[in-house]
């Protein structure tokens, strides 16, 4: 989109917003807003209803040092790329509060419930204001990702109560699950409301392995902020230092070589390979066909089998530097995984084949844990679970990052919505994911794969957009002496554990398992 | 009254017989579905060390519990062992004088009763949601069960099951009729649902919310669940000998010889473990059911008991 | 074979024939269906031929490979064709739940011995008794054809109600002339045939093959 498409935007805010903005800017990127908080609401609401803008972040940097006041930041794309918004609002440290924009874009409600938390500042008429991210017994006043807070100095532990919401009623009692569970899941809390099997409301209570990595970031120097990126979730630790490695050079303005950016689209794909093989053996295992499920999970192991031996670890670590990739594929290598591909392909044409040609997973699946499209808009769901629900996104397309634009791919959409559909969406990916590699391995030009690291300017915020294989994950960062100033993360199950809040009422307790296999969400991405 | 002492011994023999096996069964069934699932999957054997291993173990329990927690395992089992005295298992001398096969079935409804108060009584949420779920599915099962085995006692005329068998067994393929396999699939319906295997529950699952049986006996640990996993298994074994020895019992010793009883032995551990291998081999062909959907599945086991019936009627 | 055994060969098979009606009516799903309907055919196949081995006639025997190879395959396979054609997978809650269906079925075989009973007591056949089985096959596809709302679900059960007839007509007479029989199946081909090339259209037509949309044709 160019430069005159967002200033058209400008020009079409309502009259009443306009005393409000102090400043404003648009390049060919994006579109820079700086507004009193007040008028928050109304440009968010605005954007929101007029242009359709999706919200991709929310979130405070504390420059009190440098500019006096907490800055509040509000990242919004435009549908189909046709640019980002970024709402700028000071917020003076004195007062320690913002409006709240939830009632205006909903997506909203837990990015301000972490802002509160974290910065101890308060979202005025945000409807739900409980505690968010940290524990249950953190102290009262201290916020960790204010400057002035000591991640060296050990936390008293306060006991608390978290008032969880309460339906009453007669015949209406409340199961507990968790935070620690059965089998090896991430911890995480939930408390459904039933009626005998069906559920009424469920409410989910994370924060268990809640670690500081964003506070963690603001210590480590740009280099190594790519290995805290891997560990931010595990199994898409890859995608997470891509986005991170795509901050920092777009703050450094500099350019990667083509090799390296077709490396790391076969990198990318290789990790939504092996977890989409993961993701749908789950959820096959969850409706108990086991020998169906096992044919995936022994392709997936086959797949982080072939990870290893073309990059030396199975879960793709350490591939990513500032400025390329570590690690190159040779001629032989990316024979390999073509003849690889090959066979992957035809034995998950089997698996599929086998698990939807059988009237019980079918019987299982369909109508299970539906989350309509007006929901998902609503909440603005990323990734597969939005295209299962009819969103037609896929950053990957939308904003094309590494070598996206030179390869050509599908974008698999259902309209169910239910556990089926994300089934199908996932299995289609993986017959793109497969197209993609090959077509990249085919198109690959020879050259060098990493170029060294340019100085990275001070006070200056990027972020990056990357779809993981649960869905559109950002870092932003606004950079400092070495190493960022602050760094928001936002892992795409940040979007996406609300709607499962959605989806789940209405369906009986012996479903969830599959709903929530079938969303497959992070505890440790989100919690960070 | 000697041949009442030949009924006992072979009863008491014919229990302990079953008892033992039960862990051999289980562990039969988990390893072919490991071998469907293309792993290794654990030694047949391994049954007998987790038992070996939870005896020594200690148990710890809910603070809410009562005497009812505690007796639970022990009427459980005691329950499935009495009842396992009036089914045959290689000889059809048993103490049938003690009860027909309507007490049978009501013994091994007691066991349900019994399981169901035990996870009442821990107060956990798991406990309360399994035993109505359990109870749900026993709601349909014992009638069918009921009228499953009614069916063979309408063929054969009598109601005691070892005489059930004996005259089954002895008179060849004259009473053979139509009604035995509806009667007989519909007794198969019920053994799935009463011994919680796919797909009206998922014996290998770790998903507390999904779970039937495995959510009863969620609170129950060392010694005590030994007790409860062995009378679960020996109930599988139970309704294995009553699905062998009431609808097909052709093999089993009428006679007390050495040369019958053995190939009574014979003929009952090849049709236990055949019954093991399809009960694996359903569990690895499909999905397990949607909850409120398992109701249309036992309502056509109960239809195929009750064309049993009347099809010995009309044909 | 003596005449008891094949006695009990025949009145096993009628009462799996009973039985595979039975199982449709549990199903939901148009390909189970049709599976069904596949191996019920057979069965009624393999029935005819005991009976023709029973009574020695040889355009018995032509009837039952006509009926495996028709009934049990060929139609089976255009239906199934048809269904991958127009994307009919499943069948939306009939209407009356699968439970209830069941049992009224139930009921629907006592009524069908209540009335086969007086014809059966003058009958001499070796195959009287499963008279009272090919009226209730009848009545269940009746009660199929009734309850079920997709045109593909109505084309199966009119085909079990064929299968009703066809097992009544052979365990009365020991079956029809041949010329009559050959008729009937050339009839019931063609039939589908021309069913399934109207659940093509109606399909093409109204984007459903629900029936009850077929109302607006009305307007």
């Amino acid at each position: 989109m160019s430069v005159e498409d967002l200033k058209e935007i400008m020009e079409g805010l309502p009259p009443a917003i306009l005393p409000a903005i102090a400043h404003w800017e648009a390049d060919a990127e994006q579109l820079t807003i700086q507004v009193e908080k007040g008028a928050l609401p109304m440009l968010a609401g605005h954007l929101h209803r007029k242009h359709h803008a999706r919200l991709i972040s929310e979130h405070v940097a504390d420059e009190r040092r440098e500019e006096g006041c907490f800055i509040l930041y509000l990242v919004l794309i435009l549908p189909r790329d046709k640019g980002v918004v970024t709402c700028l609002a000071e917020i003076e440290p004195l007062y320690g509060s913002f409006p709240s924009i939830t009632s205006e874009i909903f997506a909203a409600n837990w990015f301000e419930r972490e802002v509160q938390d974290l910065f101890g500042l308060t979202a005025e008429g945000h409807p739900d204001p409980r505690p968010l991210m940290l524990y249950d017994d953190w102290p009262a006043d201290r916020y960790p990702l204010r400057k002035d807070f000591d991640a060296t100095v050990p936390i008293p532990r306060v006991p608390s109560h978290y008032a969880f919401k309460r339906v009453e009623g007669e015949g209406i009692f409340e199961i507990p699950v968790g935070p620690v569970h059965a089998g090896v899941i991430e911890p995480g809390h939930f408390r459904f409301s039933v009626a005998g099997e069906p559920i009424i409301n469920l409410e989910i209570r994370l924060g268990y392995v809640h670690r500081g990595v964003e506070k963690l970031s603001e210590a480590l120097p740009y280099a190594q902020g790519t290995f805290l990126a891997e560990r931010i979730s595990g199994d898409n630790g890859y995608s997470h230092s891509l986005a991170y490695c795509q901050a920092v050079e777009a703050a450094a303005a500099l350019q990667v070589p083509e090799r390296a950016l077709f490396l790391r689209t076969v990198y990318s794909e290789m990790e939504r390979l092996y977890n989409h093989m993961g993701d749908v053996a789950g959820i096959v295992l969850d409706t108990a066909f086991t020998p169906g499920a096992q044919m995936a999970y022994l392709l997936r192991e086959r797949l982080m089998g072939l990870n290893e031996s073309v990059s030396g670890s199975r879960f793709l670590r350490s591939l990513n530097c500032l400025g390329g990739v570590r690690r190159d594929i040779d001629h032989v290598a990316s024979l390999r995984i073509n003849a690889f591909l090959v066979k992957a392909k035809l034995d998950f044409n089997d698996f599929k084949m086998k698990v939807l040609g059988m009237p019980s997973f079918l019987d299982r699946t369909e109508t299970t844990g539906v989350l309509s499209l007006e929901a998902a808009r609503q909440l603005m769901v990323v990734g597969p679970v939005a295209r299962a629900s009819g969103i037609d996104i896929d950053v990957r397309r939308d904003r094309p990052y590494a070598a996206y634009k030179d390869v050509s791919f599908n974008v698999p959409l259902h309209r169910e919505g239910d556990v089926q559909a994300r089934f199908l969406v996932k299995c289609e990916e993986v017959y793109e994911s497969i197209s993609i590699i090959e077509q990249a391995l085919d198109q690959i030009p020879a050259g060098p794969i990493s170029v060294h690291m340019s100085a990275v300017p001070e006070m200056l915020a990027r972020f990056s957009l990357v779809e993981s294989h649960r869905g559109e994950l950002m870092h932003w960062i606004l950079t400092g002496a070495g190493c960022p100033h602050r760094h928001k993360v936002r892992d795409a199950s940040f979007m996406n554990w609300p709607a499962l809040e959605v989806a789940v009422p209405g369906n009986i307790v012996p479903d969830f398992p599959l709903v929530n296999k079938s969303f497959n969400l992070s505890y440790a991405g989100n919690d960070l | 009254m000697s041949d009442l002492f030949l009924d006992l011994t072979f009863s008491l023999l014919q229990t302990l017989f079953m008892l033992a096996l039960a862990p051999l069964i289980i562990g039969i069934i988990r390893k072919v579905k490991a071998k469907f699932q293309r792993r290794r999957g654990p030694s047949i054997i391994q049954p007998y060390y987790d038992l070996a291993k939870l005896f020594h173990k200690g148990s710890s329990q809910s603070s809410t519990v009562s005497w009812v927690f505690h007796i639970a395992p022990y009427v459980c089992l005691g329950a499935v062992l009495v009842a396992s005295l009036m089914v045959p298992f290689f000889i059809t001398n048993t103490l049938g004088v003690i009860g027909d096969l309507i007490v049978v079935v009501y013994l091994l409804a007691m066991v349900r009763f019994f399981m169901t108060l035990a996870a009442l009584d821990t107060g956990s949420a798991f406990g309360g949601m399994g035993s109505s779920r359990e109870m749900m599915i026993s709601a349909i099962v014992e009638p069918t069960m009921l009228l499953a085995i009614f069916t063979m006692a309408l063929i054969t005329g009598t109601t005691i099951l070892s005489d059930i068998s004996f005259n089954l067994a002895s008179t060849g393929l004259d009473l053979v009729h139509p009604s035995l396999f509806l009667a007989a699939a519909a007794f198969f319906v019920c053994l799935m649902a009463e011994n919680a295997r796919v797909p009206f529950d998922n014996p290998a699952t770790h998903l507390e919310l999904t779970m039937v049986h495995e959510a009863m006996v969620l609170e129950y640990s060392g010694k005590s669940l030994a007790i409860m996993e062995l009378a679960s298994w020996t109930k599988l074994v139970l309704f294995a000998a009553l699905m062998a020895n009431v609808f097909f019992p052709w093999g089993i010793a009428t006679e007390v010889t050495a040369q019958a009883i053995i190939m009574g032995i014979v003929a009952i551990l090849g049709k236990v473990v055949l019954i093991a291998l399809v009960i694996a081999v359903i569990e690895s062909s499909m999905a397990k059911m949607r909850l409120f959907r398992l109701p249309n599945l036992l309502t056509v086991a109960f239809t195929l008991a009750l064309l049993g019936v009347l099809s010995y009627y009309i044909l | 074979m003596n005449e008891q055994a094949l006695t009990g060969v025949i009145n096993g098979l009628a009462a799996f024939i009973l039985l595979t009606a039975f199982v449709m009516v549990s199903h939901n799903r148009m390909n189970q269906l049709v599976r069904t309907f596949a191996i019920q055919s057979i069965a009624l196949g393999a029935f005819a031929f005991a009976v023709a081995y029973y009574t020695g006639s040889d355009h018995i025997y032509v009837i039952a490979v006509l009926t495996i190879v028709l009934k049990g395959i060929v139609i089976p396979q255009f239906l199934k064709y048809t269904i991958d054609k127009i994307h009919v997978r499943k069948e939306v809650e009939p209407l009356v739940g699968i439970p209830l269906s069941l049992l009224l079925c139930a009921g629907l075989v006592m009524v069908a011995y209540y009335v086969a009973e007086p014809i059966i007591a003058g009958a001499d056949a070796v195959t009287r008794n499963t008279l009272a089985i090919s009226v209730a096959v009848v009545l269940i596809g009746f009660f199929l054809m009734i309850t079920r709302r997709k045109a593909m679900s109505e084309i199966i059960a009119l085909l079990v109600i064929e299968n009703g007839i066809f097992l009544g007509a052979i365990s009365i007479t020991y079956g029809m002339p041949l010329i009559v029989e050959i008729g009937i199946f050339f009839d019931v081909l063609v039939a589908v045939l021309i069913m399934g090339l109207f659940a093509f259209r109606i399909n093409q037509t109204f984007e459903t093959l629900d029936t009850t949309f077929m109302r607006r044709l009305k307007d």
